[in-house]
């Protein structure tokens, strides 16, 4: 038994790979999916997901998102995601930080922008510290 | 001799002109192909959220209380207009401005969104009424679209517009673009949809995933449901927007193409010319020389 992990972006298709479990950082919390889940339809936020097979697991960061779980296939729909071990931190380091400086600017011109475009800054910086923090947990 | 050195400048121009537009058209072949390649890469993408949104749909259509999913009375039609930003893409503008001359009368009550300034200028000379227009670069990137996106949502919402179309020029081969209109919210029949984007894309059967067990939902159905419809407005614009820049360039290509090869073959029909004064003067100069032998 085994899950077809696939994690889909307006990009492409970033993985599709056969795997033991998923972890997913669902709206609730941390989640796992193994083989035999019901179907389900949740919500993911920024953060860390977790691909293990029998011998190794993966690390991804990815953005907010979907994530449809249906006959063992497990897809995952977001906005970006990123390979851990592929990352290079210092580009994290700028990108997290062009990020922030957008956010900042944004708040202060409140007035012009309105709170939606704010929000979805602030999912962005999340994104950024999702994929520093996933790096930085695994290479310490 | 006034003549052979005007039709030599008139040359060199035209030649000049030719090795602009050759380079113009290459640009916008690669432009294409990029453009392409992106919408290419989208599909998945468009196909999962299609695919969430149609097993969504299905759940208790009580719950299903979301302003994109409801028909309401149109009293006034949204339609955004795809142009281009620059010109010298054939005939692509002008056949957008004559479609939606032709589908949409003037006194139609109907507010228009622009991108692209051609789109923008030719609308506001119609005397049509605009409520905002937008660029986008070349090499549309998912998040360029965020404030368009999010001005429809709330045009859409506070009942600005009550239905959303997008009218672009359809990419349907490299020569061939045809311009259409694509009806985008509300969004009604996600089974119809699906199906239609499955035929569309070929979709093999075995990678249709059925389950009969039902679905569970986390953490709510409104919330799935306003995330849902959010993404799948973008997206859906997203898509549009890949195809008429693919469109756009691939009009442009042809379009320059066409201007390289009249460039030359004028090139050629001038050097002719030029050949012909030249020699006639040669032999002038010859026969004024051979008299001159004579008269010594």
């Amino acid at each position: 038994m085994a899950l077809l992990l696939k994690i889909v972006t307006p990009t492409g298709v970033a993985l599709k790979k056969e795997v033991r479990s998923v972890v997913l950082p669902a709206l609730g919390g941390e989640i796992e999916i193994l083989p035999g889940h019901l179907p389900l339809i949740a919500i993911i936020q920024p953060g860390e997901l977790v691909a293990k097979s029998e011998i190794s697991q993966e690390f991804f960061a990815i953005d907010c998102g979907f994530v449809r779980i249906s006959a063992d296939t497990v897809f995952v729909l977001t906005d970006e995601s990123l390979n851990i071990d592929e990352a290079d931190m210092d580009e994290i380091d700028m990108a997290t930080e062009r990020a922030e400086k957008a956010l900042e600017e944004a708040r202060s011109r409140r007035e012009l922008l309105d709170p939606a475009e704010i929000e979805k800054l602030d999912a962005k910086v999340k994104y950024q510290m999702a994929k520093k923090l996933a790096k930085f947990q695994h290479h310490l | 001799m006034k003549g052979v050195k005007e039709i030599r400048r008139r040359i060199r121009a035209v030649q000049n002109t030719a090795k602009i537009t050759k380079a113009m058209q290459l640009v916008a072949s690669a432009k294409m192909k990029k453009a392409q390649q992106m919408a290419l890469c989208s599909r998945p993408y468009m196909l999962l959220l299609t695919e969430i949104a149609e097993n969504v749909s299905h759940f208790d259509s009580q719950k299903l209380k979301h302003p994109f999913f409801e028909r309401r009375d149109v009293q006034t039609r949204g339609i955004m207009v795809i142009g281009t930003d620059r010109g010298l893409c054939g005939a692509l503008n002008q056949s957008i401005l004559k479609y939606i001359n032709a589908t949409i009368p003037k006194n139609a009550a109907a507010k228009f969104i622009t991108i692209g300034k051609k789109a923008t200028h030719l609308i506001s000379l119609s005397r049509r009424e605009i409520i905002a227009h937008f660029n986008v670069s070349d090499r549309t990137e998912y998040h360029e679209l965020a404030p368009i996106v999010e001005f429809l949502k709330n045009a859409y919402l506070t009942g600005e517009i009550d239905s959303l179309e997008i009218v672009f020029a359809q990419y349907l081969n490299p020569l061939v673009q045809e311009p259409c209109s694509q009806h985008i919210l509300p969004m009604l029949d996600f089974t119809a949809e699906l199906e239609r984007f499955r035929k569309n894309i070929r979709l093999p059967e075995e990678e249709i995933v059925f389950d009969e067990r039902p679905t569970l939902v986390e953490p709510d159905i409104c919330s799935v449901i306003a995330l849902l419809s959010q993404m799948f407005l973008s997206q859906n614009i997203y898509r549009v927007i890949l195809e008429a820049k693919a469109s756009e360039h691939s009009s442009r290509t042809t379009a320059m193409k066409g201007a390289t090869d009249n460039a030359e073959a004028l090139a050629k029909d001038l050097s002719l010319e030029y050949n012909k004064l030249r020699q006639s003067a040669i032999t002038n100069e010859i026969i004024e020389i051979s008299a001159a032998i004579q008269s010594v």
